[in-house]
C-alpha cells in the first residue's frame, strides 16, 4: 500500500516536472544554455497567477491561457535582449547572465511580496481525489493532467509543425540548417519563447501544488537541470523518464529512507548518471 | 608583476587600510570580504587558470568548517589542528571528483555540474546527520579568545586574520600562476589535446588545480566558523558561496591573479552597504545589486575589471601576464 502510494505520488511529480523541464531541455538543445532563470522564470508566472487572483479574482486555470502567451514573450524578448548578444561567447558567461537574472527575480519578488510563503488557489483547491485507492490533491491531479497534455502537444509540434522541423534540424546541425534557409536567430528567438511559454501555462496551477516563496527560483532550476541530465539533455523522451526518475527517486526515498535523507536521492541518480552514462554527459560536453 | 598588478596591489592595500578609520560593522564587512576575496582566488586558480570550472565550492567550504567546527564541539580539538584536517579532507575529495571526471571523461560545463550534484548531495546529507547537528546546526562553545582558539575579541584582530588568509590564498595564485605549473593549467584550459601533445599531463593539472582550491577553500571555511561560532548547512554547503566568488571572480576577472580579490573589494562592501542602509525598507536591495551588476558586466566587458584595464594600458592582464619580469 505504502509502495502503491508511492508510486502514484511519484509518477503525478515526474509528470509535473517534466512539462517544467521541457522547456529548459528545448533551450539546452537548440542553444546550447542551461537556463538558470528556468525556475525564477516559472516563480514569475506563478506569482503572476497569485496577483490574477487577489486582485481581479480571475482563478489561476483561466488566467493561464494569458499569463502563457505573456511568458512566451518575455521568453522571446529575453532571447533577443541578453542572450543573442553573447550566443558565440563562453558558456559561463550566459550561465553567470542568467543566474543573475534568477537574482533579479529573487529581488523583485522578495520586495514585492515578502518572503512568506504564498499559495494561489484555483477551483479544485482543498479537494481530494482517490487513485487506486491512494488520496491524493485533486489540483495536483489537474496539474498532472495540464502536464500530460503540454507534453503531447509539445511532442506533437516538434514532430509535424514547421517550428518543430526547423528546431530539430538547427538542434542537428545549425550550419546545415542556416545553408538550407532556415533562419536560425529565429528558431532560436521561438525556442526561448516556448521554453518558456511553457512555464506560463503550467505556472499558475502549480501555485497551489508547490509553495510559493521569493528564493525558490534557483532550487527548481536545479531540480530541472537534475532532470535534463539525467534524460540525457536532448529529447522529449529522455525529459519524461528523467521527470518520472526524479519524481520517484524523490518521492519513494522520503517515504523509505529514514530523516529526510529520501531529498538526497534526486541528486545521488545525477551523480551516478553523470558516472555510468557517457551518453548523456556527451550531451553536454557537446554544448558550445 | 606588472604594472597593473602593482596598480591593483596599491589601491588593495590602502582599501584593506580603511575600515580601520570606520568602525567595527566595516571591521566585521571587511574580514568577510577578505575570507571572500581569498575564496574566489581560491576558485580562480582551479576554474581560471586550469578551465576546470566549479559549482560547488560550498562542499570544500562546508567540509573545512565542519572539520574544523565539528571537533572542536564534540572533543575541544584545537581549531589549527581542525584547519588542518579540514584541509586535507577537502583536498582529497577535491581530489576524488577531479580523478571522476578524469576517468568518465566529464570536461567543461557538465564537471561543473558534477560538482554542483556532489555539493547538494553534502548540503542535504549534513541537514539530516545528526551528530553534525542535522538542520539545527552547530552552536560552537565560546573559548579563551586568542590565536590558539582562532576566536579573537575584536574585529581588528579577525580582519588581520582575514587578510593573512587572503594573503595564503594570493600567494599561492600567484605561485601558481608564474611557475611552469600555472603554464601547464593555461595550456590544458586553452586546448587540451594539444597540451597532451606536447607532453603535459591534464590528469595532474586537473587533480592538482581541484586539490589546491578545495584545500584553500576549506581554510576559509574554518576561519569563517570560528568567527560565526555557528555551523548550519545552509550558509556552508548551500550555493550562496559558490554564485558570490563565481560572480566577484568574473567581474573582477577570470584567469588573472587580482581580479577575483578587486572584484570582491568592489562588490562586496557595496552589497553590505545597500543590505544595511536599505535592508529594513526594502529586502533584497542587496540581491538587485548583485544580480543587475552581472548581467551588465557580462554584457559590456566579458573580460572583467582587471582583464579590460589590462587591455586598456595595452597588457592583456587576463592569460599571459606576469611572465615578463620573473
Amino acid at each position: 500500500m505504502l509502495l502503491v502510494a508511492g508510486l502514484v505520488q511519484g509518477i503525478v511529480l515526474g509528470v509535473i516536472l517534466a512539462l517544467v523541464t521541457s522547456g529548459m531541455t528545448l533551450i539546452y538543445r537548440v542553444t546550447g544554455i542551461i537556463n538558470f532563470a528556468h525556475g525564477g522564470l516559472m516563480a514569475v508566472a506563478m506569482y503572476l497567477a497569485y496577483d490574477v487572483k487577489r486582485y481581479a479574482n480571475v482563478d489561476p486555470l483561466v488566467a493561464s491561457l494569458a499569463i502563457a502567451p505573456l511568458m512566451a514573450m518575455v521568453g522571446w524578448a529575453l532571447f533577443h535582449a541578453v542572450i543573442r548578444p553573447i550566443r558565440r561567447q563562453h558558456h559561463l558567461l550566459a550561465i553567470q547572465i542568467l543566474l543573475g537574472l534568477s537574482f533579479v527575480i529573487e529581488a523583485i519578488l522578495l520586495m514585492r511580496y515578502g518572503a512568506d510563503m504564498r499559495t494561489a488557489e484555483n477551483v479544485f483547491s482543498g479537494h481530494f481525489v482517490s487513485v487506486l485507492g491512494v488520496g491524493i490533491e485533486l489540483t495536483r491531479v489537474v496539474a498532472f493532467v495540464i502536464s500530460v497534455l503540454g507534453l503531447t502537444a509539445l511532442g506533437i509540434a516538434l514532430k509535424w509543425s514547421d517550428w518543430g522541423r526547423r528546431l530539430r534540424a538547427t538542434a542537428a546541425d545549425e550550419l546545415a540548417a542556416y545553408l538550407v534557409g532556415i533562419s536560425v536567430i529565429r528558431v532560436e528567438a521561438w525556442t526561448w519563447g516556448v521554453g518558456v511559454g511553457i512555464l506560463g501555462l503550467v505556472g499558475p496551477v502549480l501555485a497551489d501544488v508547490f509553495k510559493m516563496t521569493p528564493d525558490m527560483g534557483l532550487r527548481y532550476a536545479i531540480v530541472a537541470l537534475v532532470v535534463v541530465i539525467i534524460g540525457g539533455g536532448r529529447t522529449m523522451a529522455g525529459t519524461i523518464v528523467g521527470g518520472l526518475l526524479v519524481g520517484l527517486s524523490e518521492t519513494l526515498g522520503l517515504l523509505y529512507l529514514p530523516g529526510s535523507y529520501g531529498g538526497l536521492m534526486p541528486y545521488a541518480l545525477l551523480a551516478v548518471v553523470l558516472l555510468v552514462n557517457p551518453r548523456a554527459m556527451l550531451a553536454m560536453v557537446r554544448g558550445r | 608583476m606588472t604594472r597593473v598588478e602593482y596598480a591593483a596591489a596599491g589601491v588593495i592595500l590602502v582599501g584593506s587600510l580603511l575600515p580601520f578609520w570606520l568602525g567595527h560593522y566595516w571591521l566585521d564587512v571587511a574580514f568577510l570580504a577578505a575570507v571572500y576575496a581569498g575564496i574566489a582566488s581560491a576558485w580562480n586558480v582551479a576554474g581560471g587558470f586550469s578551465g576546470t570550472s566549479s559549482f560547488g565550492h560550498g562542499l570544500f567550504f562546508g567540509i573545512g568548517a565542519y572539520t574544523s567546527g565539528a571537533l572542536f564541539f564534540h572533543f575541544r580539538v584545537s581549531p589549527w589542528l581542525g584547519l588542518g584536517l579540514g584541509a586535507v579532507l577537502a583536498a582529497a575529495v577535491g581530489v576524488i571528483i577531479a580523478w571522476c571526471g578524469v576517468r568518465y571523461r566529464i570536461r567543461g560545463l557538465s564537471f561543473a555540474v558534477l560538482t554542483l550534484a556532489f555539493a547538494e548531495i553534502a548540503w542535504l546529507f549534513v541537514g539530516t546527520f545528526d551528530p553534525l547537528g542535522a538542520s539545527r546546526g552547530i552552536s560552537l562553545p565560546p573559548a579563551t579568545p586568542g590565536l590558539a582558539s582562532l576566536q579573537f575579541q575584536s574585529g581588528w584582530s579577525f580582519f588581520l586574520a582575514g587578510l593573512v588568509f587572503l594573503a595564503l590564498c594570493q600567494a599561492v595564485a600567484w605561485r601558481v600562476h608564474v611557475t611552469p605549473l600555472g603554464f601547464r593549467y593555461r595550456a590544458v584550459r586553452e586546448n587540451e589535446t594539444a597540451a597532451q601533445a606536447m607532453g603535459i599531463d591534464p590528469v595532474f593539472v586537473r587533480l592538482s588545480a581541484m586539490a589546491l582550491t578545495a584545500a584553500l577553500t576549506a581554510i576559509g571555511g574554518s576561519i569563517y566558523a570560528q568567527y560565526l561560532l555557528f555551523l548550519d548547512p545552509r550558509t556552508f554547503f548551500g550555493p550562496d558561496v559558490t554564485i558570490k566568488v563565481i560572480l566577484f571572480t568574473l567581474v573582477g576577472g577570470m584567469g588573472s591573479v587580482w581580479g577575483p580579490v578587486v572584484g570582491t573589494a568592489l562588490l562586496y562592501p557595496a552589497g553590505e552597504w545597500l543590505r544595511a542602509a536599505f535592508g529594513g525598507r526594502v529586502p533584497g536591495l542587496d540581491i538587485l545589486f548583485y544580480g543587475s551588476l552581472v548581467i551588465v558586466c557580462c554584457l559590456t566587458f566579458p573580460a572583467g575589471i582587471v582583464g579590460t584595464i589590462g587591455r586598456l594600458v595595452g597588457r592583456d592582464g587576463t592569460a599571459r601576464a606576469s611572465t615578463e619580469d620573473t
